[in-house]
């Protein structure tokens, strides 16, 4: 049985300031999403913007959430790159909703752009909370 | 399985250096309690380095019934790792507001100055209603 | 004139807030000076009369910070300060003057 993928989905962003939903299915192999990390073309584009994110129908990040509380930069090791949910988040197949708001902060070359989330899913059991 | 944490997201603007900002938020009736706090900026500065203070932040709970948390907040030049909550446990009285003030403290140089935004986080978890209505019927 | 005492009352009790002592509080303003701290730890000092503090006077404690705005004497609301409580007027005043607080002891 595998136990571990990396989803990823991407969401276009055409133009400064743009407000774009985005849906998709977990994969349904997997039983739950243990994290969750976002890949921006630049640091720049990174300032202001926000995800919203629904699985399953629960609400996990309103449309305000900024993407920097929940990303890291490229120094950062791979292992820690992800951040994790300390709930369990169901996959196996679920549906995926979101939307991802630019910051309006990025200069016009920096369109379109493409922002890559990718969602760690897993078949281990969830640890225990401390 | 339904999940209890919900992330409420205060935003002060902050317009002019040395500027005042209250605060006053009313938090959803169905939190019940107050896990973690994190305050930063979000965006409008555009520094060329790390600044350790670029404000200072009070936050009352409960409708004034309790000041719970006073912090420094910086600015932080790059993406560095993701960032992490300050652990608290603070009971909240259903529908009650969150107040406080949020206060430049002039650290800026004037001339790099631009009015910017502050998000306060604050995770909570939401009474989850998981009782069952026992059938009625014999 | 606005009940201030009645008002403290109040919201002292939506507070939860049992005083152990209510009592007047003063700072004197000396000519020249323009920097004064107050500590008010386990304290609340109730700034009655805000339009004694010229306009631009900055108040900052650990629960409230204010700036003395120009419309001062048309407001009827009074605020608490606590912790260490610090004035900065935004000219060196002239002549003394008294600042009158209502103390709460907690």
């Amino acid at each position: 049985m595998k136990n571990h993928k990396f989803q990823q989905i991407r969401v276009q962003v055409k133009a400064s300031g743009d407000s774009v939903r985005f849906s998709a299915d977990t994969d349904k192999q997997f039983a739950r999403v243990r994290g969750i990390h976002i890949s921006m073309p630049s640091e720049q584009t990174l300032v202001g913007t926000t995800l919203g994110l629904k699985i399953n129908g629960q609400e996990v990040f309103d449309d305000a959430h900024e993407m920097r509380m929940i990303t890291c930069g490229n120094q950062v090791a791979p292992n820690n790159k992800f951040f994790l949910f300390e709930e369990f988040i169901e996959a196996g197949g679920s549906a995926i909703e979101g939307r991802v708001t630019d910051g309006g902060t990025s200069p016009a070359g920096a369109f379109p752009y493409d922002a890559k989330i990718y969602l760690w899913l897993v078949n281990d059991e969830p640890k225990p909370k401390e | 399985m339904t999940t209890k944490i919900r992330y409420s997201i205060i935003r002060v603007e902050v317009g002019s250096v040395g500027e005042i900002v209250e605060i006053s938020h009313k938090l959803p009736a169905h939190l019940k309690v107050c896990t973690g706090f994190i305050a930063r900026h979000t965006k409008g500065l555009e520094l060329p380095i790390d600044q350790p203070e670029i404000g200072l932040l009070a936050l009352e709970f409960n409708s004034r019934k309790q000041l719970l948390i006073n912090d420094v907040i910086g600015y932080q030049a790059s993406v560095q790792e993701i960032p992490d909550y300050q652990k608290v446990n603070i009971p909240l009285e259903s529908g009650q507001l969150v107040t406080g003030y949020f206060m430049d403290t002039e650290q800026v140089d004037a001339a790099l100055f631009q009015p910017y935004l502050i998000s306060i986080y604050l995770r909570c978890e939401m009474e989850v209603n998981t009782k069952v209505e026992k059938c009625t019927t014999t | 004139m606005y009940d201030y005492l009645n008002h403290i009352q109040r919201q002292l009790e939506q507070r939860n807030i049992k005083p152990k002592l209510q009592q007047f509080r003063y700072l004197l303003i000396q000519p020249g000076e323009i920097y004064y701290e107050l500590k008010a730890y386990n304290e609340l000092l109730f700034l009655i009369k805000p339009d004694q503090l010229p306009i631009g006077t900055r108040i900052v404690s650990e629960s409230r910070a204010r700036v003395i705005p120009s419309d001062v004497t048309q407001i009827e609301g009074i605020e608490d300060y606590s912790g260490l409580v610090s004035i900065k007027l935004p000219v060196a005043p002239t002549e003394q003057k008294t600042i009158e607080f209502i103390q709460i002891t907690l």
